[in-house]
């Protein structure tokens, strides 16, 4: 498949700094859900499992296995600020601002399906997604009111046709009960 | 087995009936496409298609049953290789190689080769079935608590070594994994981390958590970082290589039958064993065979091993779970519990006697499964080539239907909008996950199979008075358990050595 450009404001993290973020996390829930257990019921009888067992077991490899891997990675974090940064460490790419916007348009959707109905936030939804993307990048110079209305309108007949084919699929032929408003007026076997 | 092969003749004629092919035919079809279908695994194909075998008769209904089980485990593949959404918790193992295959431009060949596995996956498990159901029913029976916690121990110890760039990383995705199993109401009766939260009081669905872990980070990387990718045009030159690249080939075909032979048998055996299903089945397959493959080394870049395997073995379980079912009435998966439901309402009682006194009805399910296998590697063939066009998709208009189609299938399963929501957060942090190389695919297998080693171990405890000595020393759990010991010895000293020579 051939590959194209890509284009966004991605930040450049350390491999390290995200491991210490996401290991600590981790490991801070498995120490508060180590707590938790105690709060279980206790087994029925002396020596027989009871809730806490199994939860115990599992968290407690998490802690075997992220301790050390914290640890390991906190001292490259010291041995990296005392040593000037030569380029060599790992990092990765994360365009955050676009992640927090593309994140708050698609929670918005599960919350938005029992208030206006699979109709209009399927399209809603669609809609918005398609019109930044159909046309690819544009620049500033380019984007006139007429280049909006046009990708606005390609994208709403494209969400509404992909609608009603996943209410076809989904509400019609599976008989999954959906919140719809309207549909089942018009369209129904 | 001599009175099973004199039913053959009466048998195949009710099976190359026009009306059995129509029911068989529908069957897979069905299946494919429910299977395809994020929300829709073979359990849930069969529990939705129930009704529709109230006015059958009793052969009829099991091929049915049969061939939608068959067909739900290929058409989840397919989404699996196309959109790393993978339709049933078995293609989990698929998505390594398939998905890098399709990433490859490969996406044609990886659906033929899926295709072809599945298919021969389900003659050659029905072929052992025939001729050694009751031997293999009888190895069935010495499976006991100890025995499964055993061989889930041996998963877990695959899961984290094998997986990810680490086994520290791939065991603690391994734990994230388990604990998510934990969530909801224990076996015991208790609560476990529900926070008075109403929508966790029945644990995490399995929908959620696939979808979470390995459907949603896809969705929401074509749609944050390929928001404004424009594919460069394919020339014809370009078009034309590809075309001939995505050929399934004879030395392909011939480099793939070790892979065939040896990971259909590991389907078949993990099949008998009841409880244990397709995806441990894949996964022993795809460990094994990266163990035993001359290029094993390049599992995960995309090979045809690596998707062979996973792929030949799922449908293998297929026939090996009929074994337990048809023999001895244990359902060996969620689906064989419906088809025994299924069964036994239309009268059949499963059990050793079936054999002796329904033969014909035994060879009409063995013939079935072979004719059913073999339509659908002709109905595969044909939409092989339809299916791979979605590789062609341009990833920016992809991401947004991705994802609406995870949040309406994930909102499918149970009408709640909070399995939506709990498949996005954890959508996000697999995301942010996957950059640091902490790697997804432990987290589902080990929440599939987290509830059957906790049982497990809960039953040995209870049985023998919290003392599981008696039980961990049995023969065959001991064997599992140095299995297990040594896969993770040999994985931890392998990424040891790939450190090492990456820092030399």
């Amino acid at each position: 498949m051939a590959d194209g450009e890509e284009s966004g404001k991605a930040r450049q993290i350390l491999v390290s700094t995200g491991d210490l973020i996401a290991v600590g996390g981790v490991l801070a829930v498995a120490f508060a859900l180590v707590v938790r257990t105690f709060s279980f019921a206790p087994p029925m009888l002396p020596g027989y499992p009871g809730d806490d067992l199994f939860p115990r077991l599992i968290l407690g490899l998490i802690i075997l296995c992220g301790a050390p891997l914290f640890a390991r990675r906190l001292s490259e974090r010291r041995a990296q600020a005392r040593r000037d940064r030569t380029g060599d460490d790992e990092t990765f790419d994360i365009d955050v601002g676009g992640f927090l916007i593309t994140a708050a348009i698609v929670f918005s959707f599960p919350f938005l399906l029992p208030v206006i109905g699979f109709e209009i936030a399927t399209v809603a939804f669609l809609t918005v997604l398609f019109t930044t993307r159909l046309h690819g990048p544009v620049t500033a110079e380019v984007v006139t009111p007429a280049i909006i209305r046009a990708a606005v309108l390609k994208s709403l007949v494209i969400s509404v046709i992909t609608m009603l084919v996943l209410y076809s699929v989904f509400v019609i032929l599976l008989k999954v009960s959906m919140p719809v408003m309207f549909l089942p007026k018009y369209i129904q076997f | 087995m001599m009175d099973m092969l004199g039913s053959a003749v009466p048998a195949f004629a009710t099976v190359v009936h026009p009306y059995t092919l129509f029911i068989i035919f529908t069957g897979i079809m069905l299946g494919i496409v429910l299977g395809a279908l994020p929300g829709f695994g073979s359990s849930q194909s069969l529990a939705l298609l129930f009704p529709l075998t109230f006015a059958m008769q009793p052969e009829h209904a099991i091929l049915f049953f049969v061939a939608i089980y068959s067909a739900a485990e290929y058409g989840g593949s397919i989404p699996a290789i196309l959109i790393r959404t993978p339709g049933t918790p078995a293609q989990a193992v698929t998505i390594l190689d398939g998905y890098a295959m399709t990433k490859k431009g490969l996406a044609g060949k990886a659906l033929k080769i899926s295709l072809i596995s599945g298919v021969l996956g389900g003659i050659i498990s029905t072929i052992i079935f025939i001729v050694g159901s009751s031997s293999l029913a009888q190895i069935a029976l010495q499976f006991g608590p100890g025995e499964m916690f055993a061989l889930g121990l041996f998963g877990l110890s695959i899961i984290g070594t094998f997986f990810g760039e680490s086994p520290a990383k791939g065991f603690l995705a391994t734990g994230i994994g388990l604990l998510l199993a934990t969530v909801g109401s224990s076996e015991f009766g208790g609560l476990r981390f529900v926070f008075n939260q109403g929508f966790l009081m029945d644990g995490i669905p399995l929908i959620v958590v696939i979808i979470g872990v390995l459907a949603a980070p896809e969705a929401f990387r074509l749609l944050v970082d390929h928001r404004k990718t424009i594919e460069k045009p394919i020339d014809q030159q370009k078009r034309k290589e590809l075309e001939v690249r995505n050929r399934l080939t004879w030395p392909d075909i011939r480099r793939l039958i070790p892979t065939w032979a040896r990971c259909s048998i590991i389907g078949t055996v993990v099949g008998i064993i009841p409880g244990a299903g397709a995806s441990v089945g894949a996964l022993v397959a795809y460990n094994e065979e990266k163990r035993w493959s001359k290029r094993g080394d390049q599992f995960g870049s995309g090979i045809e091993e690596g998707l062979a395997a996973p792929e030949i073995s799922n449908n293998s379980v297929v026939a090996g779970t009929l074994v337990p079912t048809l023999t001895l009435g244990i359902p060996g998966s969620g689906a064989a519990a419906i088809l025994l439901g299924m069964l036994v309402s239309k009268g059949v009682e499963p059990g050793p006697l079936l054999f002796t006194e329904q033969p014909v009805f035994i060879m009409t399910v063995f013939i079935g499964l072979i004719a059913g296998n073999l339509i659908m590697l002709a109905i595969g063939l044909v939409g092989a080539r339809w299916f791979a066009h979605v590789a062609r998709i341009p990833r920016r208009i992809l991401g947004p239907i991705v994802m609406i189609l995870i949040m309406i299938g994930t909102y499918a399963y149970q009408n709640y909008g909070a399995h939506v929501a709990m498949a996005l957060i954890i959508g996000a942090i697999a995301y942010y996950f996957e950059r640091l190389h902490i790697p997804p695919v432990p987290i589902v297998l080990a929440f599939v199979m987290g509830p059957i080693i906790e049982h497990n171990l809960a039953r040995g405890l209870i049985i023998h008075a919290g003392d599981l000595s008696t039980v961990l020393t049995r023969p065959i759990t001991v064997t599992i358990l140095a299995m297990a010991l040594a896969t993770a010895v040999f994985g931890i000293a392998r990424s040891r050595k790939g450190g090492k020579a990456k820092r030399g």
